[in-house]
């Protein structure tokens, strides 16, 4: 045989993601579960909770950080193997997996903007 | 005892669709195999019923079908696995996935096609030592499960993902390059693996096991398909 051999490292990689993204989503999951539904009702849950109760910590805001991505890039990954699987027409494809992928850049943009840009309230900013 | 014979049968020349078709048959024994009973339906009953059967002790791999929900080789399935009492219900159907040609007979070129993409021939351009190309029996012993494979398609056809898109090679397929890649004699493991790595490769593979069920030669098919795809992630 001649010539090297050429990997597909796309989904090779991706077949990785996912088998650590989901290991590392377990906690991260549970653990949101467990803050939202359990120790706190969503009754009780407003933008006042978030941003004072929680986003006023670093390590809160890097935890959702942390499920926002590797959730959202696992969900979208997932949803582009279940098009690949079942939607054989070309056309019909492209504009599906596009259309995810447009969908998962809106979600993250979104959920980046909003970790980054929301300001810490000064008064609790200065708690130990 | 008694078995009806329940058999999903077609013929394109003069049926609009498949139907079921069901057949009893007498002084049936526990010990007959299902294939005993499709030869006394074709013999005694209807000539019309057309099925693939070769050598009938289960080398060959021809009569690959779906009895009772699952996937079997005819020859190896006896009517006591099914049937407890003196009366019952056999299911017969053609395996999944491939275009039937007439009853239970599918074509198996897409089959075959996934088959000889991966190159299931020993490659090795070096010129061959005077006796033999010698290999330790530990060597051997990493693709010795592979060699057992008789492309009879059982594993194929139960895989959802070959279901779902029959552009995935299909663990068949994955398995007779198992049976190279691993062998220290041969020389295209990277070719192979390259092929394997794109997406209708392993990783079209979703660990469900369907295809380790229905191997009628026990190859533990998944595992087989799962050390091709580290063999991938390590280069």
């Amino acid at each position: 045989m001649t010539g090297t051999p050429s990997y597909n490292r796309f989904e090779t990689l991706a077949w990785r993601y996912m088998r650590l993204s989901g290991v590392l989503i377990i906690p991260l999951v549970f653990g949101h579960l467990a803050i939202v539904h359990l120790i706190n009702s969503v009754a009780t849950i407003d933008y006042q909770w978030v941003v004072e109760t929680r986003w006023a910590y670093l390590g809160w805001r890097l935890y959702d950080a942390f499920l926002l991505w590797f959730a959202g890039l696992h969900g979208f990954n997932g949803l582009r193997t279940v098009i690949n699987d079942y939607v054989h027409n070309r056309t019909a494809n492209r504009v599906l997996n596009y259309g995810a992928a447009l969908f998962l850049i809106l979600v993250l943009a979104l959920g980046s903007i909003a970790l980054i840009g929301t300001p810490i309230p000064e008064a609790l900013a200065n708690l130990p | 005892m008694e078995i009806t014979l329940r058999i999903r049968r077609y013929n394109p020349e003069v049926d609009e669709k498949p139907y079921w078709a069901e057949y009893t048959l007498e002084n049936v024994e526990r010990t007959d195999r299902v294939l005993d009973l499709l030869h006394r339906v074709k013999w005694e009953i209807d000539g019309t019923l057309s099925f693939r059967r070769s050598c009938a002790h289960g080398v060959c791999g021809s009569d690959a079908m779906r009895i009772n929900g699952m996937n079997l080789l005819a020859c190896k399935a006896l009517v006591k696995d099914f049937v407890k009492g003196a009366k019952g219900r056999i299911q017969v159907e053609p395996i999944l996935g491939l275009p039937v040609i007439k009853d239970l007979i599918v074509d198996m070129d897409t089959f075959f096609e996934h088959y000889r993409t991966v190159m299931p021939y020993f490659i090795n351009d070096e010129e061959p030592p005077e006796r033999e190309r010698l290999q330790s029996p530990e060597e051997r012993a990493i693709f010795d499960e592979s060699t057992k494979c008789i492309l009879c398609a059982a594993c194929t056809t139960s895989c959802p993902s070959f279901w779902a898109n029959e552009t995935y090679l299909g663990p068949a397929a994955i398995v007779q390059a198992h049976r190279f890649i691993f062998d220290s004699r041969d020389q295209a493991a990277s070719e192979r693996l390259a092929i394997l790595s794109e997406e209708n490769g392993v990783w079209r593979c979703r660990t469900i096991y369907n295809c380790t069920m229905a191997c009628p030669r026990e190859i533990p098919i998944t595992q087989l398909i799962a050390e091709v795809k580290k063999e991938i992630g390590r280069r």
